[in-house]
This record gives C-alpha cells, sequence and structure tokens, in this order.
C-alpha cells in the first residue's frame, strides 16, 4: 500500500503531524504498536472501573492556536493552582504573595521565549544561513541591553540560586523548583536548570479539560476526519531505504507499506538505532544518536481509592509534597547514585475531583509521578526493585496522607523500566530525550537535525525529542509537519 | 619504554648495530649492520626475514564477518571467497583516509584484518546489528615475512603445503617446521614474498628452521630501513609518512581520500552495503580531488650536475629518505605537493620519489621540480611524473603450478 | 606625600604584579602595595619549616601566557618551569592508572582498562586541542561586548562568530556541548571506562562547588588542554622554586621597568574625591599615597564593598556584586616528609610520582565527595591533586626528604555552623585528607615532620580571598567573559572613575595566567588613562 506519508507512532505529537498532513492533503497512515492511540497521552483503565488520563499530568503546553488549526473538539480551563502539601494544612502556591515580582519578572521574557520556542530552529553550523540565527538574534537584542544581559546571566544558573534572589519560602521554592527538573538530569543545584526553568514557566497557557487522554481523542478523531488512517496492533520493525532515501516501512509479519516520506513519533534514538538498518545508517547520524541522553527518571503510580483521602488536611485536584529544595536535591543524589530514592517527593494529580466519571461514584484515581526513580538502578529492574520502591512510595504517601492505605483498592506501578517497555521509549524517558541545554532549541535532539529533518533523506522526527521538547504541547509534531510540508514533499 | 616482540631474543643477537626504532610501541631493528645496503640486496637477489609481528591484527568471526569489512573497507569484501586476501583502505565518515589495511579470508567465517593503526573500537562500532565477533589478535599472534627471489624455495621443505601452488594474494593454514601457521603470499617489497602468521609459542621454532633451511639460499635478517627502500620502489604509500590517517590529521588540509593518496584503485563501488565514507567519495569523484598521489622520476643526469657545480661527487644514497621536501611547478615559482618518500633505487638505476601534488600536476609525464639541498642550499631538480609501481617483476606474481597447468592446457590444445 | 603616581596596584598577587610591570614598562609611575611580607598573593612559597619550602596555595604553572613570559623576559628574571611527565591514578587495587607523555606507554596502560578507550585517547586528546586553540582566542582579549554596537565591538562579535563558524562541523557540535554539559556526560560520549574518566573529569570541578556530574563542569576539561609551555601543548609544569618563583620573577621584571613595591603595606580603603579614585590610605599608619589611578588585585567583593565601600556604587552595582558567587570550596594540607612516602599500588619514586597524582578512582568517589560538600561538610574522602616538587626541584627539601603538595576538593567555606566554625574543624579536615593518602600511601603518617592544612576559612585570612575562592569567584557560565564580574563591567574599568580591577576577578578569570593583569593594563594605556 502506498501512501504520502507513514507516521510510525500515535503518541500525540505523531498524530498532529498526521492531522497537519492530512488536512493540506497528503495521504497519511498512522501505524501504532499498541492496541490504543496516543503514546504516554493515552488515558487508560489501570484498574477496573478506575482510568486515568495519561502518564503526564500537564496539558496546558497546547497553544490555542494549534486546538484551533486542527479544529480539535475540547474544553480549555485555567490550570488549577497547585497545593502545597504540608503538616500545617498546604497552602495555594499561586496566592503565595511574594510570588507577583517572580511571576512579573517571567512575563517579561514570555513572548520572546514563546516566539522561539514557536519557531523552527536555525541552523548556527557553517551549513546554516547567517539570517534565521540573527533573527534570533535580534528578537533577543529586542528585549533590551539589560534584560539580555539578565537573561544571559540567570540562564547558566541553578534554580536554587535563581530562585533565591526572589523567594524566601523554602516550599515556594520546592514547587516553583521541581517543575523545572522534571525530564532533566539534574537537580536544583544543577547550573543550567534555570533554563529549562524558563522554558517550562513561559510554555504555559490553559489547560485541556479532560487532560492529555481528552486531547488524544480529539487528535484522533481530527486526524480522521481529515482522512488519514490509524492503524493499531501494527510495530513497524524497520524503515526502508532505498538509495538511502525512504521508500517506507516493514511491520512484523512481513506487512510493507510505502512512502517517501516517514515522520517518526518514536523517540529520536530509538528511531535512528531501532528501526533503521545498522548497516544502512549513516555512519555520523549513528554516531549522533547514540549520544542522545535518554536517562529515565520517572516512574508513575496510579491509585483506585474508594474515597477521598486527606494530604495534611487538603485534598486538591493537584498536589505536591516537596517540602524543600534540599529535598529534591537529596532524591536526585538516588539517581546519581542509581539507588532509589528514599522518600521521594510526589507529584500528585486527581482528575477525578473535575471528572467523577474516572471512577465509580465517590472513589478517586490518584495519579501520582514519582520523580528522581532512575532507570538505571544498579540492582536492576525486578520484582524485588519494584516493591521496593513502592514502600518507599508508601513512605511519602503516609507522610502526609496517613490513611490512604487503607483507601487503596487497586494500584498500578511503572517503573522507568516499565515505561520504556510499554510505551517504547528509550530510557523511559518521558520526554524523549533530556531536556540540557545541549539537547533544546538549535541541538535538539542533535546539532545536525533539529530541524526535523534527518540525513536520511524523507526520514522527519516528530516526537518530544525534537524541538521545542516534551511535555504534552503538539509542538514538535506541528513544526515536524511544517518541516516536511516546507519540503514540498 | 617499548615492548619486544618474540623474535626479539634472536635478533638482537644479529643485529651488531644496535640500531632499532619503535614500531607500534615495540622495538623493531633499522639495521642489522650500520648501513641497509646488504640487507636491501638480500630482499633483490636471495631473500629477507622482516619480523612484522608489530602490525595490528584483528581476528572477525562469524556469519556477518564479510557485512562488517565490507561496511568499513573501500573492497567488497562479500565477494572474496575462502583463500583471498585484499588491500584495501579504510575510510572515515567523512570520506578521508584513516589506514591502508590487508583483509584475508582465512575460513569461510574468518576473517584477518591487518592495518598499521589500532581500530577495535572502529569495529565495534560498525559492528552493531552484525552477529560477528572481533578479536584483537595483535599482541597475541606474531608474524615474519619472508621476501625475495629465493623465498619460495626456502619455504618448500619445510612447509605443509606444496608452495608451488600457492597464488599471489591467497592465505592458507598450513604448517611450518610443524607448527601450525597461515601463510599468505603478501608483502610490503612488491617482491616474491609471503608472510607467516605465527602462534608466539612457536615463534622461535618457525624463526630456527627459516634462517637454516634459508642458509644456502643466502637468507638475511633484515631490518626497516631496507625494507623502506624495496617498498618505494614498489610504490606502496606508507601512512604516516605519504599520507596521514585522518584522526591524526589537525589541520583539513592534510587529510586524504583514498583517491589523493593513491589507494583510489581499491575502491569498489559495486556492492550491497555502502562502506563508511561512500558518499563522500562519490561525491569527490564527480567534483575532483584536490591532491593526486604520484610517482616521480628524478633527473639522474641533472642531479649529478647539481653536485658538480659544487665539485662535489653525486649523492646517491641507496637508504630511503622520509624527509618531506616541497615539489615546484616545472617553472620553479609555485610550490605544488611534497615528495614524501625519496630513494636511490639500485634495481631500477633511478632516483625515485612517492609525494602529493595538487591535482592538476599529477598527470602522467608532467614535468615538476623537486627541492634538493647540496651543501646547505635549497635547490631543485626537475623530476617527471611517472607510473607505480616502478618496481614490478614477473615473479612477484608467478605461480609455478598455474603456470604448468596452463602448459598442459596449451600442450593439451595442440 | 608629596609625589603622585600614575598608577597604585593593591594587592602585590601575580596579576597585580603583571599590571604593574606592563605599567612601568610603558613608562609609568606604579607602585605596587601588599599587605603581607611577601608579594605574590595565592602563588607564593614560604619555608615554613627549616629547609622545606612549600608552594603554599597555587602549585603548578601551565597557563602563563606566553606573551607575558616574552614580553616581561620573565626567563631572565628567573623562571624556570619543569615539565610534570605523566598524570598517575593510584588504585586500591591493581597497579593504578598513569597517562605519559609516551602516547605508546598511554595507551597500554589505559588498554588494562578499556582497549576501546586506548584507541580514542589521543583522537580526544586533538579534538581538545583545537577547540583549546578556539578557546585561547578568548582569553588573551578583552572580553567580547555582545549589547555593544561600537563598530570594533561588532567586529570582536562577528570575529568570534566567524571563528566559530570555521570549525568543522564536529567540531562545532563539541564545542556547543563542551560549553553546556557536565565533565562526565561530555567523556561518557568517548570513553566508557570508569577509571579513566574519573581523573579526566576532576579538571572540571578545581575550585568550584560542583560536582564531575553537573552541567558547565565540561568545559573546563578544556583548561587541562589549553596549558603550553614554551610553546609546547598541553604541558603542565611546575615552577623551580614553586609558585612563589613566577610572582619574584614578574616582581623582577616590574622593578626592573621602574615599579616600586612596598611589602608589609596593607590598604585600608581607597580615598575617594570628587567621584573618583585618587589614592589610597595605608591601614596602620594611615599614610596617604596618591595617584591618578589605582588599579585592584583584589577580588571584586573586597575590591568594592571592602576598600571602597558600597555607598560610593548605585544600589544595581551592589546588589549585583553581592550576587557575584564565591563559594570556596579548596583546601591545601601542605606535608614536609622524612622520605618518600611509597604508593603500594605502584612502588618507587620512579617516574610516576614525577607528575601529577590524582585521587580518583572513581566517578562514584568524586561525587560522593561533592555529596559531602554539598550538604555542608569536607568530604571525608575528598578528590586530592597532589605534587611532590622535591622529587622535580631538590631545592624545595633537604637532600632525601621531601615535600608534598596536596590540592583538597572539597573544603566547603560555608560549612555546617558556619565558616568561623572551621578553626574547630581544620584539623579533622586535615586528618581526612591524610587518612585518604595513607589508603594508598601507608607510610605517609610516620614520615609526616611537618604539617600545613589550610581551610578555606584560612586562605580568606591569609591571603585575601573572599569565602576562599581561589579563582576570586566562580568560574561559571554566569560569570565569565562579558559577566566577570558583572555585566557592563567586564572591561577592567568600574564604576567608579580611577578605579580599575585587574585581578582574577576580571576577564579571563583565575589560574596563574596573568591575563587579566596585562590586558587591564594594555585597556588602561589604550585609553589613555594612565
Amino acid at each position: 500500500m502506498s501512501y504520502d506519508a507513514i507516521i510510525v507512532g500515535a503518541g500525540h505529537n505523531g498524530l498532529v503531524t498526521a492531522a497537519r498532513l492530512a488536512k493540506a492533503g497528503r495521504k497519511v497512515i498512522v501505524l501504532e504498536r499498541r492496541s490504543i492511540p496516543g503514546g504516554i497521552a493515552a488515558g487508560e483503565e489501570f484498574h477496573p472501573g478506575y482510568r486515568h488520563t495519561g502518564l503526564l499530568h500537564d496539558s496546558a503546553g497546547v497553544r490555542p492556536s494549534l486546538i484551533k488549526a486542527l479544529g480539535l473538539e475540547v474544553q480549555t480551563r485555567p490550570v488549577p493552582l497547585l497545593h502545597a502539601v504540608n503538616t500545617e494544612g498546604g497552602f495555594e502556591l499561586g496566592k503565595a504573595e511574594e510570588l507577583s515580582p517572580y511571576t512579573a519578572r517571567l512575563a517579561k521574557i514570555r513572548s520572546f521565549a514563546q516566539g522561539l520556542l514557536a519557531a523552527p530552529a536555525p541552523r548556527i553550523d557553517s551549513g546554516g544561513s547567517v539570517w534565521p540565527v540573527a533573527k534570533a538574534s535580534m528578537s533577543l537584542r529586542r528585549l533590551g541591553d539589560k534584560e539580555m544581559m539578565e537573561l544571559l546571566r540567570i540562564g547558566p544558573l541553578c534554580v536554587d540560586d535563581f530562585l533565591d534572589e526572589w523567594l524566601k519560602h523554602p516550599q515556594t521554592k520546592a514547587l516553583l523548583a521541581a517543575p523545572a527538573l522534571v525530564g532533566t538530569w539534574m537537580g536544583p543545584r544543577s547550573p543550567t536548570s534555570t533554563a529549562t526553568l524558563l522554558l517550562e514557566a513561559l510554555m504555559r497557557f490553559e489547560e485541556i479539560v479532560g487532560g492529555p487522554a481528552a486531547l488524544v481523542n480529539a487528535l484522533v478523531k481530527s486526524v480522521q476526519q481529515a482522512g488519514a488512517e490509524i492503524r493499531t496492533d501494527v510495530t513497524v520493525e524497520r524503515i526502508r531505504l532505498e538509495n538511502g532515501k525512504v521508500a517506507g516501512v516493514v511491520a512484523t509479519g512481513g506487512d510493507t507499506f510505502d512512502a517517501p516520506i516517514v515522520a517518526a513519533s518514536c523517540d529520536p534514538k530509538t528511531t535512528v538505532l531501532g528501526l533503521i538498518s545498522p548497516v544502512e545508517c549513516p555512519p555520523m547520524m549513528e554516531e549522533d544518536a547514540r549520544c542522545i541522553r535518554t536517562r529515565g527518571a520517572m516512574a508513575k503510580v496510579h491509585l483506585a481509592l474508594n474515597g477521598a483521602p486527606s494530604f495534611g488536611g487538603a485534598f486538591k485536584e493537584r498536589m505536591h509534597t516537596a517540602q524543600t529544595t534540599t529535598e529534591l536535591e537529596k532524591a536526585f543524589d538516588a539517581v546519581k547514585f542509581r539507588v532509589l530514592p528514599d522518600s521521594p517527593p510526589l507529584d500528585i494529580r486527581v482528575p477525578t475531583l473535575s471528572q467523577p466519571e474516572l471512577a465509580p461514584s465517590g472513589h478517586h484515581v490518584l495519579s501520582i509521578a514519582v520523580h528522581s526513580v532512575p532507570f538505571h538502578l544498579d540492582a536492576g529492574w525486578n520484582a524485588d526493585s519494584r516493591a521496593e520502591l513502592w514502600t518507599r512510595i508508601e513512605a511519602s504517601l503516609t507522610r502526609f496522607a496517613p490513611d490512604i492505605l487503607t483507601q487503596i483498592v487497586g494500584k498500578e506501578i511503572l517503573t522507568p523500566a516499565d515505561i520504556a517497555e510499554r510505551y517504547g521509549l528509550s530510557g523511559g524517558h518521558i520526554y524523549g530525550g533530556e531536556h540540557a541545554l545541549d539537547q533544546l532549541y538549535v541541538s535538539r535532539p542533535t546539532l545536525s537535525w533539529a530541524r526535523h529533518s534527518t540525513p536520511i533523506g524523507g526520514l522527519y522526527l516528530c516526537s518530544s525529542g525534537t524541538h521545542p521538547g516534551g511535555g504534552i504541547t503538539g509542538a514538535p509534531g506541528s513544526l515536524a509537519a511544517e518541516a516536511i510540508l516546507g519540503a514540498g514533499a | 619504554m617499548a615492548r619486544t616482540t618474540p623474535f626479539h631474543s634472536r635478533v638482537s643477537a644479529l643485529c651488531t648495530s644496535y640500531l632499532y626504532k619503535d614500531w607500534n610501541g615495540f622495538v623493531a631493528v633499522c639495521n642489522f649492520d650500520a648501513y641497509s645496503e646488504r640487507e636491501y640486496y638480500a630482499i633483490r637477489q636471495s631473500a629477507g626475514l622482516l619480523d612484522v609481528s608489530p602490525l595490528r591484527k584483528y581476528e572477525i568471526r562469524g556469519p556477518d564477518g564479510a557485512k562488517l569489512l565490507s561496511r568499513v573497507m573501500t573492497r567488497n569484501i562479500e565477494k572474496y571467497g575462502v583463500g583471498r586476501v585484499t588491500y584495501c583502505a579504510l575510510v572515515d565518515p567523512f570520506g578521508k583516509c584513516l589506514d591502508d589495511c590487508t583483509v584475508g579470508r582465512i575460513g569461510k567465517q574468518h576473517w584477518r584484518m591487518t592495518s598499521s593503526e589500532p581500530w577495535v573500537r572502529w569495529l565495534h562500532r560498525y559492528a552493531r546489528g552484525l552477529d560477528v565477533t572481533i578479536e584483537d589478535s595483535s599482541d597475541t599472534l606474531c608474524a615474519l615475512a619472508i621476501q625475495g627471489p629465493a623465498a619460495r624455495k626456502i619455504l618448500k621443505p619445510i612447509t605443509d603445503f606444496d608452495m608451488d601452488r600457492m597464488r599471489f594474494f591467497r592465505i592458507r593454514p598450513t604448517r611450518v617446521a610443524g607448527c601450525d601457521v597461515e601463510i599468505s603470499r603478501t608483502g610490503y617489497t612488491g617482491d616474491l614474498g609471503y608472510e607467516i602468521w605465527i602462534k608466539p609459542e612457536d615463534a622461535l621454532t618457525v624463526y630456527d628452521a627459516l634462517l637454516e633451511e634459508g642458509r644456502p639460499h643466502q637468507l638475511q635478517p633484515i631490518g626497516l630501513d631496507a625494507l623502506d627502500v624495496t617498498r618505494i620502489e614498489a610504490g606502496f604509500v606508507l601512512q604516516g609518512i605519504d599520507y596521514f590517517s585522518a584522526k591524526d590529521c589537525i589541520i583539513e588540509i592534510r587529510k586524504s581520500t583514498p583517491d589523493e593518496c593513491g589507494l583510489g584503485f581499491t575502491i569498489d563501488l559495486e556492492r550491497d552495503i555502502r562502506f563508511v565514507g561512500q558518499e563522500h567519495v562519490e561525491r569527490e569523484r564527480d567534483e575532483g580531488s584536490t591532491w593526486a598521489l604520484v610517482g616521480l622520476d628524478i633527473d639522474w643526469p641533472a642531479l649529478e650536475s647539481l653536485y658538480n657545480e659544487y665539485d662535489l661527487p653525486p649523492h646517491l644514497a641507496p637508504e630511503a629518505c622520509r624527509l618531506a621536501v616541497p615539489i615546484f611547478s616545472a617553472d620553479g615559482r609555485k610550490q605544488v605537493g611534497q615528495a614524501t618518500s625519496t630513494t636511490w633505487s639500485p634495481t631500477l638505476k633511478k632516483y625515485i620519489a612517492i609525494g602529493q601534488v595538487f591535482a592538476p600536476y599529477g598527470q602522467m609525464g608532467t614535468a615538476l621540480r623537486v627541492e634538493h639541498t647540496v651543501e646547505f642550499e635549497r635547490r631543485h631538480l626537475p623530476c617527471t611524473v611517472v607510473e607505480k609501481p616502478f618496481f614490478d617483476p614477473e615473479r612477484k606474481r608467478f605461480t609455478p603450478a598455474a603456470a604448468a597447468k596452463k602448459n598442459r592446457a596449451k600442450d593439451a590444445a595442440k | 606625600m608629596s609625589e603622585i603616581y600614575d598608577a597604585v596596584i593593591v594587592g602585590g598577587g601575580h596579576n597585580g604584579l603583571v599590571c604593574a610591570a606592563y605599567l612601568a614598562r610603558a613608562g609609568r609611575k606604579v607602585l605596587v602595595l601588599e599587605r603581607r611580607y611577601l608579594v605574590g598573593g595565592a602563588a607564593v612559597t614560604e619555608e615554613l619549616h627549616p629547609g622545606f619550602k612549600f608552594t603554599v596555595c597555587s602549585y603548578v604553572v601551565s597557563l602563563l601566557r606566553p606573551w607575558i613570559v616574552r614580553d616581561l623576559e620573565l626567563a631572565r628574571h628567573g623562571l624556570q618551569i619543569i615539565p610534570l611527565e605523566c598524570s598517575f591514578t593510584p588504585h586500591l587495587d591493581g597497579p593504578g592508572l598513569c597517562r605519559w607523555a609516551d602516547p605508546h606507554k598511554t595507551r597500554r596502560e589505559i588498554a588494562n582498562f578499556s582497549v576501546k578507550d586506548s584507541e580514542i585517547y589521543p583522537e580526544f586528546g586533538r579534538a581538545m586541542g583545537r577547540l583549546a586553540r578556539f578557546a585561547k582566542s578568548f582569553i588573551d582579549e578583552p572580553a567580547p561586548d555582545p549589547t555593544s554596537f561600537r563598530p570594533r565591538d561588532l567586529i570582536q562579535m562577528m570575529g568570534l562568530g566567524q571563528k566559530f563558524r570555521s570549525l568543522p562541523d564536529d567540531m562545532a557540535a563539541i564545542q556547543l556541548k563542551l560549553s553546556t554539559m557536565s565533565g562526565v556526560d561530555f567523556l561518557d560520549e568517548w570513553f566508557e571506562s570508569d577509571q579513566l574518566k574519573a581523573p579526566m573529569s576532576c579538571s572540571g570541578i578545581i575550585g568550584t562547588m560542583l560536582g564531575v556530574r553537573s552541567p558547565g563542569t565540561a568545559y573546563v576539561l578544556l583548561h587541562h588542554y589549553m596549558g603550553e609551555i614554551d610553546g609546547n601543548s598541553r604541558a603542565w609544569g611546575i615552577a623551580k622554586g614553586g609558585n612563589g618563583a613566577v610572582s619574584e620573577a614578574i616582581a623582577s621584571s616590574a622593578k626592573a621597568f621602574g615599579a616600586e613595591i612596598r611589602c608589609n603595606a596593607g590598604v585600608e580603603r581607597v580615598l575617594v574625591k570628587g567621584g573618583r579614585a585618587v589614592g589610597v590610605v595605608l591601614a596602620g599608619s594611615g599614610e596617604e599615597i596618591a595617584a591618578r589611578n589605582v588599579v585592584s588585585g583584589c577580588d571584586p567583593r573586597l575590591t568594592f564593598l571592602g576598600l571602597v565601600g558600597r555607598d560610593h556604587f548605585d544600589d544595581e552595582f551592589v546588589q549585583q556584586i553581592e550576587r557575584y558567587k564565591y563559594r570556596g570550596s579548596s583546601g591545601k594540607v601542605n606535608l614536609a616528609l622524612d622520605g618518600f612516602p611509597e604508593f603500594t599500588c605502584r612502588p618507587g619514586d620512579g617516574a610516576h610520582v614525577r607528575g601529577d597524582v590524582a585521587i580518583a578512582p572513581s566517578i562514584d568517589y568524586l561525587e560522593r565527595a561533592y555529596t559531602d560538600a554539598k550538604y555542608g561538610n569536607f568530604s571525608k574522602r575528598p578528590y586530592l591533586n597532589i605534587v611532590f616538587p622535591s622529587l622535580l626541584d631538590p631545592t624545595m627539601a633537604p637532600p632525601g626528604k621531601h615535600v608534598l603538595s596536596a590540592f583538597v576538593q572539597y573544603a566547603p567555606y560555608h560549612i555546617d555552623g558556619g565558616p568561623e566554625t572551621w578553626p574547630d574543624k581544620r584539623e579533622a579536615f586535615g586528618d581526612a585528607v591524610i587518612d585518604t593518602i595513607a589508603e594508598y600511601c601507608p607510610s605517609i603518617r610516620e614520615k609526616i615532620l611537618y604539617k600545613q592544612v589550610l581551610s578555606p576559612w584560612d586562605i580568606e585570612k591569609e591571603f585575601g580571598l573572599t569565602e576562599g575562592n581561589i579563582f576570586h569567584g566562580e568560574l561559571s557560565l554566569d560569570q565569565l567573559l562579558f559577566q566577570r564580574p558583572t555585566a557592563g563591567w567586564a572591561r577592567y574599568k568600574t564604576p567608579l572613575k580611577g578605579l580599575w580591577l585587574a585581578s582574577s576577578g576580571a576577564h579571563p578569570g583565575g589560574g596563574v595566567m596573568g591575563a587579566p593583569g596585562g590586558l587591564a593594563a594594555k585597556v588602561m594605556l589604550e585609553q589613555g588613562v594612565v
């Protein structure tokens, strides 16, 4: 069967690429290994009668313009405030007084940052024209000398130092630092973590009602309405090349699909090292892929509860148990030394508080992201380490919600190894590649292929492992589609 | 602090000159005597015995061995059957030469690669996804080269395999002096010659047996200096002298593609597996190379004339010179390259050199000038671009059994 | 007080001396004022125990700018640098790892741990050498100014941009990675063996409050490859007579050009009149010395907030200077030894110990050392960089006896309980260092004749380095180039007219380079202010 483009993997970015290409009149097919589309954005029933809304909590990175362009049938709403859990009843993060100078400070560079992240990354090596670089530099300069220098000053700082300049309250600091570290291999004392803080904080719009799962449903509809096909339970084994250019793909069982364009929604490292025959892979491309860092550090826990637990006296849709940046730093130490963190901070979402239909009446779903759980564990991931992980998570849970254990009627634990296996993600990395200064913007995933194309003619990358990066945004998928359409293929 | 090969006890006893050099971290003899002339003549008139153990050697085994080697070499190794050896180039992803190697197929799933530089990491990198094992036998396998017109005669009585049947650029397992070895009809002298691949514990047995058997045939142990003269006569490039491995080059202009360093003839584009760097090599063939490797015949009368100006006899040292000297255009105004290996050839009675020049100057017959210093003054000598190899005797390729077979066939046809 | 100097240099550290020498060479009337009894700052040699000379703080030479060696004729004034032949990393089991000038020897040593690493090691060195040449173009010129539209500055920025774009593509990618990654992550792309990566990653943590896995430590690896002695790239050496001899040679050169140098003449404050610096006041005597320019060889905080005072600067500048981070993290232990303390894993005082010796057996070891410091303690098992100067320079100790110079990471200035608790902890800190050495050289304790332990608090008190930071401030990306010491004031000029900063707190930063001092003098002369 012959197509204009094959999308490998129905992750949310792949679906965006498919929808945009299909809307532009291309004949597109999406091939998904699992039985359901959506990748890590897919909602699933993890325990009979209880559903979660995706591996990641956050869907506020989806641009309104993208929703409009694809005609997505979703509702949006302001992101519910994050509740800081502690033993004194906690507080709403957004309401902290000392926050407003900080927020105002960030607002100054919001449009600059968003402009940078919405556009394709310029080429800065010798092959590129100077114009896009000059454009980006000019937009930097338009901030004014002072602002520009300030940005250059704070970018390399660690979030601990940067937040110290604005905030005193330890838990406020911790909860502003925590999101900056997700998807990175950094702790709050790591230099350049401020850059990822800015990236994370400035790419926020309104969140999707129903979370990433709702986005996936809307995307599937949009894709199909545009005339593209989504086929599940098809595992692509290899991307076929002819004379060094894409010719199609081969699936398990021998089925072949032909197309001059393949957009891979699986992470770049998996794509290059897993789907291209080693003897056909351009040597430098292979070397570059080998160097992409994908050290996953997140485990996920889904709890089915038969009641509403109290976290230090509160039960809110978004809760976080980190108390200090030192706690976050110590948790990251565990990752460095390849051991399980002692009692890791918990990043909690309770989707049932706005969508009660996800569980039986009066029951709840707790979606818990546990960061600082290393993919590379010296002891290896097996039944014992998974059990040990749960023991540690229990300790964190019962620290603030002592009665919760009695409320658990079902649970699912996804270790980084499970995430790697279930979603086909190298290193179990939720962003398809670490967020780090040398793996962002002009060099995401690498300096040579940061514009969604690759050295292999017809092969494009559209996953979160490409610019502008991870999280549920659909932006990489959209930019990849633009790159494909722009190439006039 | 260098290491010694298993042959050291024998060669050091014979090396009265104490002239050694470092070869890949091993102690290697330059000359056994103060001068290398006698050893040179041994190679061309009888036979020379050289310890070539410092070569790097790799055993590639497994069903995908040919795939791996085809991926990294300019030759399509998949084409070579058991028993064949080929000379080829290893190229980097940008088409620049890293090394020149031989690959011999010892068995159905066993190849031996030899090179001057170490390539374990390189081979492993390109072995991803292939069913192959790579063993570094550099330090666990020693080797002797026996080169010269008497080489076959010397080997025959002590080798199990009938040496009259051993063809040029072949390799096979056999026994020499009762020891299991492989013999390949390969070498670096451009003459009739063989290389013997020996287990360290058998090293001295084989060495002694060869010396013993070779005595009536005037076999001489030879050092690297004599080898150098013969390899220049044979027109062979030497990595690190005539071209530089791309990994060692600090500036781009110093790197060479195979076409630029005389290894273009090893490129075989008829293949299923593209070799690393192939696109760049192909592109260069379309666009043209910067450099060309040339053989030069330096004008002997002009040399005599030059020395005469100083009232000196001409200096025709039968020792190779690796001191690079500039090559100029015929009018002497523009430097167009460098001669990197120069020697007087006693066999050819010519003063010859190997060098690199900018491609437009590399045509056969081009007149050029090469720098030559006499009494501290830099002068020029006229030279001409000539064909390589300079010396290519029939005995290099001749195989008695094959010739006899041919004659029998001719006779039968009459 | 009748004479007015063209420039008074506060602090006779090596940068101050270089600045003085260049100004004097240009015919100016220059006076250097040094608080201690000898010049050199942290580049001093002191005979703390009879017959034993200690290179008290800084102990190696490599980045001393060749143009300074040439212009100031330092060889004529006694500078001699003895190359360090090798880098030895002892292990608790096995013979350890030694990397030599001889590439074959090095290859064989590395091959004990990984054959692949042994093959790629020289190539890594070549790539780093290529990039070091690119980096050097930054350190021998004043910092670029990206905010300036002045033609000269635009040309400089464009020139740098051109240099970057002219790097071969693979080099450009490496340069980008080098600027942002951690030392270990960067090395992971090339090497596989822990025992090789550990000592290699160490140059990234010298004088920083960061670990080998912290982003931003990769580019400092380049420092190691930027060293040159006598045009010989990558060479590191010790000065004959210790690093004090470097300072003495520069001082001798400065005096030969006509500069005056006074020791035991600490400056209490800078005299400010009519919004400009007009001289200095000496501590103790109160003597006032007039000068058209005051050049500070001290670090930014000491200079602006100590010697001048915050009232003379606007709030924003003060805030920037207060934000400029020090966070001293290094200590020093100097020992006089009664004989050579052999290493169990490679006995004898052979060639392997005539270079630098690094206690860095694994990356986890180094990271644990950092973890201790991160949470306010000195490292129980620190990273040590040890040199035995007496093995190369017999003038440093009596025959048969030795001095051991051990640079220690980490010893956090901000130790748990506060920096003023360091005197109580000094002994334990010294013990931790000696215990660590003793694991590799069991005979060390019985050989100690004299011991000097310097915590960052001691370094601050004794040598005037704020928070004991040996580089006059962190060499982090936000405090380098046009941000050193702070944006807008990165070219030696300060907001106070007549006051200049010529120390390691200015571009290009710390290490015994002499560049800040030399470049400051050049800028001052160019601007015609002196």
